[in-house]
Protein backbone atom coordinates (compact mmCIF):
# COMPACT_ATOMS: atom_id res chain seq x y z
CA UNK A 1 0.00 0.00 0.00
CA UNK A 2 1.44 3.48 -1.41
CA UNK A 3 2.21 6.14 1.88
CA UNK A 4 -0.02 8.34 -0.12
CA UNK A 5 -2.87 8.25 -1.84
CA UNK A 6 -4.52 11.21 -4.51
CA UNK A 7 -7.60 11.38 -5.95
CA UNK A 8 -7.89 13.52 -9.39
CA UNK A 9 -11.47 14.58 -10.13
CA UNK A 10 -11.21 16.22 -13.56
CA UNK A 11 -13.02 15.58 -16.41
CA UNK A 12 -10.45 16.44 -19.18
CA UNK A 13 -8.22 13.64 -19.60
CA UNK A 14 -5.30 15.70 -21.05
CA UNK A 15 -5.50 17.69 -17.31
CA UNK A 16 -5.88 14.58 -15.69
CA UNK A 17 -2.47 13.19 -17.36
CA UNK A 18 -0.30 16.11 -16.72
CA UNK A 19 -1.47 16.40 -13.24
CA UNK A 20 -0.80 12.60 -13.08
CA UNK A 21 2.71 13.63 -14.34
CA UNK A 22 3.60 15.92 -11.88
CA UNK A 23 2.07 13.96 -8.83
CA UNK A 24 3.91 11.02 -10.05
CA UNK A 25 7.22 12.57 -8.59
CA UNK A 26 6.27 12.50 -5.33
CA UNK A 27 7.62 9.46 -3.53
CA UNK A 28 5.33 6.40 -2.94
CA UNK A 29 2.45 7.53 -4.61
CA UNK A 30 -0.76 5.65 -5.48
CA UNK A 31 -2.65 7.95 -7.78
CA UNK A 32 -6.63 7.54 -8.75
CA UNK A 33 -8.71 9.64 -11.75
CA UNK A 34 -12.16 10.36 -11.36
CA UNK A 35 -13.92 11.72 -14.61
CA UNK A 36 -16.47 13.89 -13.35
CA UNK A 37 -17.83 15.06 -9.40
CA UNK A 38 -19.90 11.74 -8.98
CA UNK A 39 -17.71 9.80 -10.07
CA UNK A 40 -14.95 11.05 -7.72
CA UNK A 41 -18.03 11.07 -4.52
CA UNK A 42 -18.00 7.28 -5.05
CA UNK A 43 -14.06 6.73 -5.08
CA UNK A 44 -13.76 8.66 -2.16
CA UNK A 45 -17.09 7.01 -0.32
CA UNK A 46 -15.24 3.89 -0.98
CA UNK A 47 -11.73 4.46 -0.82
CA UNK A 48 -8.86 6.54 1.38
CA UNK A 49 -7.56 9.16 0.27
CA UNK A 50 -4.89 11.26 1.98
CA UNK A 51 -5.06 13.93 -1.23
CA UNK A 52 -7.48 15.10 -3.73
CA UNK A 53 -7.54 17.66 -6.95
CA UNK A 54 -10.69 19.55 -7.83
CA UNK A 55 -11.57 20.64 -11.10
CA UNK A 56 -14.90 22.97 -10.48
CA UNK A 57 -16.44 23.03 -14.49
CA UNK A 58 -18.00 19.36 -14.39
CA UNK A 59 -20.56 17.68 -16.10
CA UNK A 60 -22.68 15.52 -13.50
CA UNK A 61 -21.54 17.47 -10.51
CA UNK A 62 -19.35 20.24 -10.57
CA UNK A 63 -16.72 20.69 -8.22
CA UNK A 64 -17.84 23.21 -5.95
CA UNK A 65 -20.72 20.80 -4.87
CA UNK A 66 -18.36 17.88 -4.59
CA UNK A 67 -16.24 20.16 -2.19
CA UNK A 68 -19.87 21.13 -0.03
CA UNK A 69 -20.30 17.05 0.13
CA UNK A 70 -17.05 16.59 1.27
CA UNK A 71 -16.87 18.87 4.07
CA UNK A 72 -20.27 17.64 4.96
CA UNK A 73 -19.59 14.25 5.36
CA UNK A 74 -17.32 13.21 8.73
CA UNK A 75 -15.41 10.56 7.28
CA UNK A 76 -14.61 12.98 4.40
CA UNK A 77 -13.96 16.18 5.58
CA UNK A 78 -10.55 16.34 6.77
CA UNK A 79 -8.90 15.08 3.23
CA UNK A 80 -7.18 17.92 2.14
CA UNK A 81 -8.18 19.79 -1.32
CA UNK A 82 -6.77 21.32 -3.92
CA UNK A 83 -9.24 23.52 -6.60
CA UNK A 84 -8.35 23.19 -10.43
CA UNK A 85 -9.93 25.72 -12.61
CA UNK A 86 -10.00 28.15 -15.23
CA UNK A 87 -12.08 30.61 -12.89
CA UNK A 88 -9.64 33.48 -12.54
CA UNK A 89 -11.85 35.75 -10.51
CA UNK A 90 -11.02 36.43 -6.99
CA UNK A 91 -15.01 35.45 -6.13
CA UNK A 92 -14.43 32.22 -7.65
CA UNK A 93 -11.27 31.62 -5.60
CA UNK A 94 -12.91 32.99 -2.26
CA UNK A 95 -16.04 30.69 -3.32
CA UNK A 96 -13.93 27.86 -3.35
CA UNK A 97 -12.03 28.33 -0.40
CA UNK A 98 -14.78 29.37 1.95
CA UNK A 99 -16.54 26.13 0.59
CA UNK A 100 -13.73 24.37 2.31
CA UNK A 101 -11.00 23.77 -0.33
CA UNK A 102 -7.34 24.27 1.00
CA UNK A 103 -5.92 26.00 -1.79
CA UNK A 104 -6.73 26.86 -5.55
CA UNK A 105 -4.69 27.04 -8.64
CA UNK A 106 -5.46 28.44 -11.63
CA UNK A 107 -5.22 27.58 -15.28
CA UNK A 108 -2.58 26.88 -17.44
CA UNK A 109 -1.13 25.08 -14.32
CA UNK A 110 2.53 25.02 -13.95
CA UNK A 111 3.37 21.32 -12.71
CA UNK A 112 6.05 22.45 -10.00
CA UNK A 113 3.32 24.74 -8.72
CA UNK A 114 0.83 21.47 -8.16
CA UNK A 115 3.73 19.62 -6.61
CA UNK A 116 4.68 22.30 -3.82
CA UNK A 117 1.34 22.46 -2.98
CA UNK A 118 1.06 18.83 -3.02
CA UNK A 119 4.15 18.35 -0.75
CA UNK A 120 2.55 21.35 1.36
CA UNK A 121 -0.51 19.68 2.40
CA UNK A 122 0.72 15.94 2.89
CA UNK A 123 3.40 17.44 4.53
CA UNK A 124 6.38 15.77 2.33
CA UNK A 125 9.75 17.65 2.86
CA UNK B 1 17.14 13.27 -3.78
CA UNK B 2 14.81 16.05 -1.60
CA UNK B 3 15.90 19.41 -0.71
CA UNK B 4 16.50 18.37 2.62
CA UNK B 5 18.83 15.59 2.15
CA UNK B 6 20.83 17.97 0.13
CA UNK B 7 23.28 19.21 2.55
CA UNK B 8 24.33 22.54 1.54
CA UNK B 9 25.93 24.11 4.51
CA UNK B 10 29.39 23.41 3.24
CA UNK B 11 28.59 25.59 0.15
CA UNK B 12 29.08 29.39 -0.33
CA UNK B 13 26.05 31.60 -0.36
CA UNK B 14 26.79 32.27 -4.01
CA UNK B 15 26.90 29.13 -4.62
CA UNK B 16 23.99 27.97 -3.25
CA UNK B 17 21.85 31.19 -4.98
CA UNK B 18 23.32 29.20 -8.26
CA UNK B 19 22.16 26.12 -6.87
CA UNK B 20 18.72 27.65 -6.48
CA UNK B 21 18.56 29.24 -10.23
CA UNK B 22 19.58 26.29 -11.45
CA UNK B 23 17.06 23.99 -9.87
CA UNK B 24 13.89 26.50 -11.17
CA UNK B 25 15.39 26.26 -14.30
CA UNK B 26 15.28 22.37 -14.19
CA UNK B 27 11.58 22.82 -12.87
CA UNK B 28 10.64 25.07 -15.72
CA UNK B 29 11.98 22.37 -18.35
CA UNK B 30 10.13 19.79 -16.65
CA UNK B 31 7.28 21.82 -16.71
CA UNK B 32 8.04 22.52 -20.35
CA UNK B 33 8.57 18.75 -21.20
CA UNK B 34 5.52 17.42 -19.39
CA UNK B 35 3.36 19.86 -21.39
CA UNK B 36 4.59 18.96 -24.60
CA UNK B 37 4.54 15.19 -23.55
CA UNK B 38 1.23 15.54 -22.77
CA UNK B 39 -0.08 17.36 -25.56
CA UNK B 40 1.44 15.25 -28.25
CA UNK B 41 0.15 11.85 -26.30
CA UNK B 42 -3.15 13.28 -26.17
CA UNK B 43 -3.20 14.06 -29.90
CA UNK B 44 -2.77 10.82 -31.10
CA UNK B 45 -4.55 9.02 -28.85
CA UNK B 46 -7.05 8.92 -30.98
CA UNK B 47 -8.55 8.35 -34.95
CA UNK B 48 -11.72 9.98 -34.09
CA UNK B 49 -12.18 13.60 -36.25
CA UNK B 50 -14.38 14.61 -32.71
CA UNK B 51 -11.99 13.45 -30.15
CA UNK B 52 -8.96 15.22 -31.79
CA UNK B 53 -10.77 18.47 -31.66
CA UNK B 54 -12.02 17.95 -28.53
CA UNK B 55 -8.46 17.17 -27.39
CA UNK B 56 -6.83 20.13 -28.92
CA UNK B 57 -10.05 22.45 -27.17
CA UNK B 58 -8.58 21.40 -24.20
CA UNK B 59 -5.08 21.70 -25.15
CA UNK B 60 -6.15 25.29 -25.55
CA UNK B 61 -7.89 25.87 -22.73
CA UNK B 62 -5.57 23.48 -20.10
CA UNK B 63 -2.56 24.34 -21.60
CA UNK B 64 -2.13 27.32 -22.86
CA UNK B 65 -4.83 29.36 -21.29
CA UNK B 66 -7.21 30.78 -23.62
CA UNK B 67 -11.24 31.86 -23.39
CA UNK B 68 -12.25 32.68 -26.67
CA UNK B 69 -10.97 30.47 -29.23
CA UNK B 70 -11.86 28.42 -32.05
CA UNK B 71 -10.56 25.50 -33.86
CA UNK B 72 -10.89 25.82 -38.22
CA UNK B 73 -11.11 23.00 -40.55
CA UNK B 74 -9.90 23.63 -44.52
CA UNK B 75 -13.06 23.04 -46.98
CA UNK B 76 -10.96 21.76 -49.91
CA UNK B 77 -13.48 22.46 -52.51
CA UNK B 78 -14.29 26.00 -51.69
CA UNK B 79 -10.33 27.04 -49.66
CA UNK B 80 -13.03 28.21 -46.77
CA UNK B 81 -11.94 27.78 -43.61
CA UNK B 82 -14.77 27.23 -41.26
CA UNK B 83 -15.26 26.75 -37.36
CA UNK B 84 -15.18 23.00 -36.28
CA UNK B 85 -15.76 24.13 -32.53
CA UNK B 86 -15.07 26.77 -30.08
CA UNK B 87 -14.19 27.18 -26.47
CA UNK B 88 -17.89 26.88 -25.43
CA UNK B 89 -19.09 24.53 -28.63
CA UNK B 90 -20.59 27.16 -30.08
CA UNK B 91 -19.67 27.97 -33.85
CA UNK B 92 -21.78 31.28 -34.76
CA UNK B 93 -19.74 34.30 -34.27
CA UNK B 94 -16.61 32.94 -35.24
CA UNK B 95 -14.85 34.96 -38.53
CA UNK B 96 -14.67 32.78 -41.65
CA UNK B 97 -11.37 33.42 -44.05
CA UNK B 98 -10.47 32.02 -47.65
CA UNK B 99 -7.17 30.74 -48.42
CA UNK B 100 -4.92 32.83 -49.56
CA UNK B 101 -7.06 36.20 -49.08
CA UNK B 102 -6.70 38.75 -46.46
CA UNK B 103 -4.06 39.35 -43.97
CA UNK B 104 -5.42 36.09 -41.98
CA UNK B 105 -5.84 33.80 -44.92
CA UNK B 106 -2.47 34.78 -46.30
CA UNK B 107 -0.73 34.12 -42.61
CA UNK B 108 -2.88 30.50 -42.74
CA UNK B 109 -1.42 29.71 -46.59
CA UNK B 110 2.12 30.82 -45.89
CA UNK B 111 2.00 28.30 -42.63
CA UNK B 112 3.24 30.88 -40.40
CA UNK B 113 2.02 31.51 -37.13
CA UNK B 114 0.52 34.49 -37.10
CA UNK B 115 1.18 36.79 -33.55
CA UNK B 116 -1.00 40.44 -33.60
CA UNK B 117 0.88 43.03 -33.06
CA UNK B 118 0.08 44.63 -29.92
CA UNK B 119 -2.81 47.48 -30.36
CA UNK B 120 -5.87 46.87 -30.69
CA UNK B 121 -8.22 45.41 -27.72
CA UNK B 122 -9.08 41.74 -27.42
CA UNK B 123 -11.56 40.31 -29.19
CA UNK B 124 -13.02 41.58 -32.61
CA UNK B 125 -12.49 39.46 -35.95
CA UNK B 126 -8.60 39.76 -36.07
CA UNK B 127 -7.09 36.36 -33.75
CA UNK B 128 -4.27 37.70 -31.02
CA UNK B 129 -2.78 33.63 -32.34
CA UNK B 130 -3.57 32.17 -35.69
CA UNK B 131 -2.10 28.87 -35.75
CA UNK B 132 -1.90 27.19 -38.98
CA UNK B 133 -2.04 23.38 -39.17
CA UNK B 134 -0.06 21.89 -42.35
CA UNK B 135 1.03 18.74 -43.06
CA UNK B 136 4.13 19.39 -45.56
CA UNK B 137 2.70 22.14 -47.33
CA UNK B 138 -0.91 21.41 -47.31
CA UNK B 139 -2.76 22.89 -44.79
CA UNK B 140 -5.88 21.28 -42.88
CA UNK B 141 -6.88 23.88 -41.01
CA UNK B 142 -6.27 26.33 -38.50
CA UNK B 143 -6.30 27.78 -34.69
CA UNK B 144 -7.12 30.91 -33.81
CA UNK B 145 -7.26 32.42 -30.51
CA UNK B 146 -8.81 35.69 -30.09
CA UNK B 147 -8.94 36.36 -26.06
CA UNK B 148 -7.09 34.71 -22.73
CA UNK B 149 -8.45 33.79 -19.64
CA UNK B 150 -8.50 37.01 -17.01
CA UNK B 151 -5.82 35.41 -15.22
CA UNK B 152 -3.04 35.18 -18.24
CA UNK B 153 -0.25 37.60 -18.19
CA UNK B 154 0.59 37.53 -21.72
CA UNK B 155 2.37 34.78 -24.28
CA UNK B 156 5.17 32.48 -22.68
CA UNK B 157 7.65 30.58 -24.29
CA UNK B 158 6.30 27.57 -23.62
CA UNK B 159 3.14 29.05 -24.87
CA UNK B 160 4.88 29.64 -28.48
CA UNK B 161 6.36 25.63 -28.49
CA UNK B 162 2.45 24.16 -27.92
CA UNK B 163 2.05 26.23 -30.83
CA UNK B 164 4.54 24.86 -32.76
CA UNK B 165 3.60 21.42 -32.03
CA UNK B 166 -0.45 21.93 -32.52
CA UNK B 167 0.77 23.28 -36.10
CA UNK B 168 2.05 19.60 -37.32
CA UNK B 169 0.65 17.32 -34.50
CA UNK B 170 -2.66 18.22 -34.78
CA UNK B 171 -2.79 18.36 -38.54
CA UNK B 172 -1.44 15.19 -38.79
CA UNK B 173 -4.16 13.78 -36.08
CA UNK B 174 -6.93 15.71 -38.21
CA UNK B 175 -6.07 14.27 -41.39
CA UNK B 176 -5.28 10.94 -39.85
CA UNK B 177 -8.64 10.97 -38.17
CA UNK B 178 -10.28 12.23 -41.64
CA UNK B 179 -8.20 9.27 -43.81
CA UNK B 180 -9.33 6.49 -41.21
CA UNK B 181 -12.83 7.72 -40.83
CA UNK B 182 -13.26 7.75 -45.01
CA UNK B 183 -11.36 4.36 -45.48
CA UNK B 184 -13.51 2.74 -42.64
CA UNK B 185 -16.92 3.79 -44.49
CA UNK B 186 -15.59 2.15 -47.78
CA UNK B 187 -14.86 -0.79 -45.69
CA UNK B 188 -17.87 -1.19 -44.45
CA UNK B 189 -19.44 -0.73 -48.22
CA UNK B 190 -17.43 -3.15 -49.53
CA UNK B 191 -18.23 -5.62 -47.15
CA UNK B 192 -22.35 -4.75 -47.11
CA UNK B 193 -21.38 -5.69 -50.94
CA UNK B 194 -19.71 -8.98 -49.98
CA UNK B 195 -22.69 -10.09 -47.47
CA UNK B 196 -24.93 -9.72 -50.21
CA UNK B 197 -23.14 -11.41 -52.81
CA UNK B 198 -22.14 -14.68 -50.21
CA UNK B 199 -25.55 -14.82 -48.85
Amino acid sequence: MAAHRILIVEDSPTMRQLLIFALRRLPDVEIVEAQDGMDGLRKLSSDEFDLALVDINMPVLDGLKLIGLMREDESLRDIPVIVITSEGARADRERALALGANEYLTKPIQTNQVLALAKSLLKIA
Amino acid sequence: MSRSEFDTSALSPEEVERLQRRSAALEEENNRLSNLYVASCQLHSTLNLTEVVRVIVEILINLVGGERFAVYALDEKTRRLEPLAGEDGRLEGYPRWVLGQGAIGSAIASGQIFYREKGPEEGGDTPIVCVPLCVKDRVVGAIAIFGWLPQKQGLTALDEELFRLLAGHSATAMLAARLYSESERKRQTMQGFLDLLTK
